[in-house]
């Protein structure tokens, strides 16, 4: 069965609140040893009463120790340790050095205990719920821009262009106001011109008075007519992280925005975790997600097949060599038989530590061999390591150089599976296919150079813009297409035309002159139409009706 | 090959704050079917009726404690080699030879892992099926 990590970031949601719910008991169980012990100094012979006292005590230590309140066990401890030789003591004898040193024990934890109170819990470690990841890739958070210069013309100019990228941009030509905003809400970047006429550096010394009164110092971009090297050292020393010439080409700015802001997200390392074990799965499944990567677990080895086949192909398989059934150096085999998993780094957990089959295991395609038990950190890096570089091959090959987008091959494999994930889990699916209107005359008119940057562009705006989870690819030429889970014909038709908009706006530059493009659009969706080729063949015609109807526009077919 | 899976699990703990923690983890995470004992005593009474995979005890709790208990499970014939594993707070190496010796397949040092103490008994339960 496949598991999912639900279960174990509800433990980590109950074990906080059982540790909240504890720590008020802490003081409770102090007040109790306190009386006991009280009792004892009144009757020191009286083992009863401090069977009872060690009982509380050794209590104390132990489960404040599990609950993760360190001090207080260690003091707990301290204080077991005192009173422990007493226990095999008969009659119970007590010197004035043995109560004082109990007393001061006693004293410390109390202190302890009291400042548990004033001070913030200790977390577990919370890991967003699905719910929470779900929410933060569809709604993609819009990145705050403040843009600083004295030239209102140029502010609205450069205001307009960055909007179209999806960045919500404030624009200040007064130092003042900008200081003041700051102080409200900080921005995610700041673009700085350099120049004002408060002196001809007073944009970076503005900066850097305003960092050093900041724990963590404004990104900024900063931008100047000149090219003198002082000026670059000084804007340097602000922390100032990109330094843009005028006049200013709007594909740099965006580049440095994009780079600042991370704004060009890549999705996040697909994991499968093959464990016959689902609580080792979990573990192993909690650990990689702390790192930012998505795991789906897989805890009969013989569903492996049916689990790849239905989803995405992931980015690296971690397996467990021993399991019920079949094991995993067989499972590997398999894999490797298959032509879409020849490059999947498949890594093995187990506890073998026989060279022999470690090796044995290498040669029948297993990229690695970890031996369990396995530090987090370390599980970490190693996996981290096999994907940068089977992502990296794996963009080489699948990917279109010029814009990074997926290859035309790629994004029909991609419709077909994301088609296949639809019917199974009975939600719609769009496909949107694009075409640059007279792309041609662009690259006749603007040279070559300037065509392949208005691809890269759209290429640019369509991954920024989309969720996480749809597909952007290059068809070919000047043709792309979006693959939209879950989105039904008239939301897609939303989402298209949004963007349609948006590259209207864009300015594209070129050593002739500047100019703006537009793309027209056919979508067609899934239940309307149900297998690929037929998406695809009608998307096509939808295209080729927006492009009659008179270009920049979107159409949508429907039965 | 062919291993059984590990899903009963015979747990005693006197404390109940442990309790909660340990059957948190052992039921979210692990996925098993715990049967919880206050008391030496109590999982003695229990052990037939619940027919545990392994036993998971905690070595010092009133009246019968941990080892005390686990010798006398061990008098039972079907529970001669069950795998056994003590939970404490001490472990000098000395002592965990000690347990070792009482019959425990392995101890597990406290305080515990929440998110590993699953993992931790997994690994113990395949170890003891080799």
């Amino acid at each position: 069965m496949m598991a999912d990590n639900n279960e174990t970031l509800d433990l980590q949601a109950k074990l906080s609140s059982l540790k909240k719910i504890y720590a008020e008991k802490i003081p409770e169980k102090v007040d109790e040893i306190e009386q006991s012990w009280e009792k004892l100094k009144l009757t020191p012979e009286d083992s009863e009463t401090f069977q009872l006292l060690h009982r509380q005590v050794h209590s104390l230590s132990g489960t404040a120790a599990t609950y993760g309140f360190t001090e207080i066990a260690d003091k707990a401890k301290t204080m077991e340790m005192l009173i422990q030789d007493k226990l095999t003591q008969d009659p119970l004898t007590w010197t004035a050095e043995a109560i004082d040193g109990v007393n001061a024990c006693y004293f410390e934890l109390e202190d302890s205990a009291q400042s548990i109170l004033t001070r913030e819990v200790p977390k577990f470690h919370h890991l967003p719920s699905t719910d929470e990841q779900l929410s933060s890739t569809t709604t993609r958070d819009t990145k705050l821009i403040y843009l600083v210069d004295d030239d209102v013309h140029l502010l609205s100019v450069i205001e307009m262009q960055i909007e179209a990228f999806g960045y919500n941009v404030e624009t200040f030509s007064d130092l003042t106001l900008f200081d003041e905003a700051v102080e409200r809400e900080s921005p995610d970047v700041v673009i700085m011109d350099v120049i004002f006429g408060e002196g001809r550096r007073a944009g970076i010394e503005h900066i850097a008075r305003i960092n050093a009164k900041r724990e963590q110092s404004l990104k900024t971009i900063f931008v100047t007519g000149g090219h003198d090297v002082l000026t670059r050292l000084e804007a340097v020393r602000a922390n100032g992280l990109a330094y843009l010439t005028k006049p200013l080409l709007i594909d740099h700015l965006i580049d440095a925005l994009d780079e600042l802001t991370h704004h060009n997200q890549e999705a996040p390392y697909r994991i499968v975790i093959v464990d016959d074990s689902k609580s080792l799965s979990s573990f192993y499944a909690v650990i990689l997600q702390q790192a930012g990567m998505e795991t789906l677990e897989v805890n009969d080895p013989l569903k492996l097949l049916d689990v790849l086949a239905e989803s995405v192909p992931p980015d690296l398989i971690l397996m467990e060599v021993y399991m019920p059934d079949c094991n995993g150096l067989e499972l590997s085999k398999v894999i490797r038989q298959m032509d879409a998993y020849v490059s999947t780094p498949i890594v093995f957990l187990s506890s073998e530590s026989d060279v022999k089959k470690q090796l044995s295991a290498l040669s029948l395609g297993c990229d690695d061999f970890l031996t369990k038990p396995i530090e987090p950190w370390h599980l970490v890096s190693s996996v981290t390591s096999r994907l940068q570089r089977g992502r990296m091959i794996r963009k080489l090959t699948e990917t279109d150089g010029l814009t990074g987008l997926l290859n035309y091959s790629k994004s029909r494999e991609r419709l077909d599976i994301e088609l296949a994930r639809a019917k199974r889990e009975k939600t719609p699916l769009s496909f949107a296919m694009v075409d640059i209107d007279h792309f041609k005359q662009v690259n006749d008119s603007y040279g070559h150079p300037a065509g392949d940057r208005v691809l890269k562009r759209i290429g640019n705006l369509f991954k920024q813009s989309v969720r996480l989870y749809d597909t952007v690819g290059r068809y070919g030429g000047e043709e792309f297409a979006v693959i939209l889970p879950n989105t039904d014909a008239q939301t897609a038709k939303v989402v298209m035309d949004k963007l349609r908009a948006h590259f209207g706006k864009i300015n594209h530059t070129s050593d002739t002159g500047d100019f703006c493009c537009s793309f027209s659009c056919g979508i067609a969706s899934f239940p309307d139409f149900d297998d690929s080729t037929t998406i695809n063949d009608q998307a096509d015609k939808a295209l080729y009706e927006a492009k009659n109807g008179g270009r920049n526009q979107v159409v949508v077919r429907t039965l | 090959m062919t291993m059984q899976v590990l899903e009963r699990i015979l747990y005693a703990e006197d404390e109940p704050d442990i309790q909660e923690v340990a059957s948190l983890a052992l039921e979210m995470v692990g996925g098993f079917t715990l049967k919880t004992c206050n008391s030496g005593l109590e999982a003695v009474a229990e052990i037939e009726a619940f027919e545990p995979q392994l036993l998971l005890f905690d070595v010092m709790m009133p009246g019968l404690d941990g080892p005390s208990a686990l010798a006398k499970i061990r008098e039972i014939d079907a529970y001669k080699t069950t795998p056994a594993v003590f939970m404490t707070a001490k472990v000098q190496p000395n002592e965990i030879q000690q347990y070792l010796d009482m019959g425990a397949v392995d101890v597990i040092p406290k305080p515990f892992d929440p998110m590993t103490l699953a993992e931790q008994l997994q690994e113990i339960w395949k170890k003891s099926q080799l």
